[in-house]
């Protein structure tokens, strides 16, 4: 999204320059020959629709330079290594604990226990997925019922969640000898009011 | 044709005759027939068990009577008892507490304990064994134990009902075994988070002590190199049962 902007505060190039930037680009790219006939070829425009609504823009504007692409190039790829290499998270540690469970069946404790509830696991990753970025992460749990759960066993904090399924999660939460419980309904887009002041450590 | 029916209507004649003596028990002999109840619930699916407990023998009636032929006696409220970890899915992060799940059962099909004060050393290790033979998704991490009347005494939202009952639930090759259960038919969705923790807290809070270390490391000895690696293996693994479900 920047980097149409940055592109344009870069300084003026000479045309040969600009006409070599939009001739490289907006050229869909070879693929060499195929090592079989059975391998699937990638549609050459699937390489290019990521480039040719910057490469129209760029069209318009004379003030555009071999130079800027090469640098928002540089940019982009900087960008992916550090997508590629960073390491994984905690929450996503947490969110892909839940999802592994999706491939448990039924009787998974050896003591009769339901298969896990998709709506459940669901429910639980997207709460997981809105906690804010300060807040303590939680772990996570199966019940028996094959319901998805989150906990925090902190020393100031005591906080048990059980995700139903159905849209809805019971809670039960221990703060410094207060305690709070209840059921209520979550859209798995919007925190419920009554967590962020109760989980805050 | 009539022989594949014969099971199933001996078994239906059971159920009625347990309803019948617990009907007579109740209004003849003002009682209720606890060895009845619990048979009754054996035969009824392993997630009702608890509610069918609860509505045969309300206010943890079977308490004050041996429910099971093996019995040694009622579980008094001095005893202590004990809960065997067997599964890293109850285990947290750290590897040094239980989750709340590990109490989940209380609520369908029971959770099972040890008495400590008259389950011999041999007898516990043949219960692990028993347990773990056979599996290669858990393993003995380890035991955590509270005293029967910090357990009879949780209450929910500090009512007057007791919340849990623990009942004599012998069998022939483990006379230690009891069992607890939700008191509560049907417990509210709310009320579940709210029984976790106060049963945690009973039971040392959550803290595992691990297996090698039990009553000095006796009932481990007697077990077997074979599943000691087992357990061992199953320790060093807290948290990642997916890869133990799936390579089994």
């Amino acid at each position: 999204m920047t980097i149409p902007s940055r592109l344009s505060v870069f300084g003026t190039a000479s045309a040969a320059q600009a006409c070599l930037a939009i001739t490289l680009l907006s050229t869909p790219p070879t693929i060499s020959p195929l090592a079989s006939s059975s391998e699937q070829q990638i549609p050459p425009v699937k390489k290019t629709s990521t480039r040719l609504p910057l490469i129209k823009s760029e069209r318009e504007s004379t003030s555009s330079s071999v130079a800027a692409l090469t640098d928002w190039f540089t940019t982009v790829n900087a960008v992916l290594m550090d997508e590629s290499d960073r390491p994984t998270t905690a929450r996503e540690k947490l969110i892909g604990e839940i999802r592994s469970w999706a491939l448990f069946k039924e009787n998974w404790d050896g003591e009769g226990a339901s298969a896990p509830l998709a709506s459940s696991l669901r429910e639980a990753v997207a709460f997981a997925g809105i906690l804010g970025e300060s807040d303590l992460l939680p772990e996570a749990m199966l019940f028996a019922a094959g319901h998805a759960g989150l906990f925090w066993d902190e020393e100031k904090l005591y906080a048990d969640l059980e995700f139903l399924g159905d849209g809805r999660i019971a809670y039960f939460i221990e703060r410094q000898g207060d305690k709070h419980k209840g059921v209520l309904k979550f859209d798995s887009k919007k925190m419920p009011t009554v967590f962020p002041a109760l989980l805050a450590t | 044709m009539f022989s594949s029916l014969t099971p199933r209507k001996c078994r239906l004649c059971s159920r009625l005759s347990s309803r019948l003596k617990q009907f007579l028990d109740r209004f003849i002999r003002r009682g209720i027939d606890c060895h009845g109840v619990y048979q009754a619930a054996s035969e009824n699916s392993k997630e009702d068990r608890a509610n069918s407990i609860s509505h045969a023998a309300p206010g943890c009636y079977c308490e004050k009577y041996r429910m099971s032929k093996s019995s040694r006696g009622v579980v008094v409220d001095q005893e202590a008892l004990s809960r065997f970890v067997f599964f890293p899915m109850h285990v947290n992060t750290k590897g040094d507490k239980v989750k709340p799940t590990f109490f989940d059962q209380v609520h369908t099909s029971g959770c099972s304990l040890q008495r400590e004060s008259i389950a011999p050393t041999a007898e516990l290790a043949s219960f692990v064994s028993n347990f773990l033979e056979g599996s290669y998704d858990r393993g003995w991490i380890g035991v955590l134990s509270a005293g029967c009347k910090a357990v009879r005494d949780i209450r929910i939202e500090d009512g007057i009902e007791q919340a849990l009952c623990v009942y004599d639930t012998a069998e022939p090759n483990n006379p230690a075994h009891a069992e607890m259960f939700s008191a509560r038919r049907t417990a509210m969705e709310a009320d579940r988070g709210e029984l976790r923790f106060h049963l945690r807290a009973a039971f040392s809070n959550g803290t595992i002590v691990p297996a090698p270390a039990y009553r000095d490391g006796a009932v481990w000895n007697h077990l077997s190199p074979a599943l000691q690696a087992v357990s061992a293996k199953g320790a060093t693994k807290l948290g990642s049962l997916s890869s133990l479900q799936l390579s089994a």
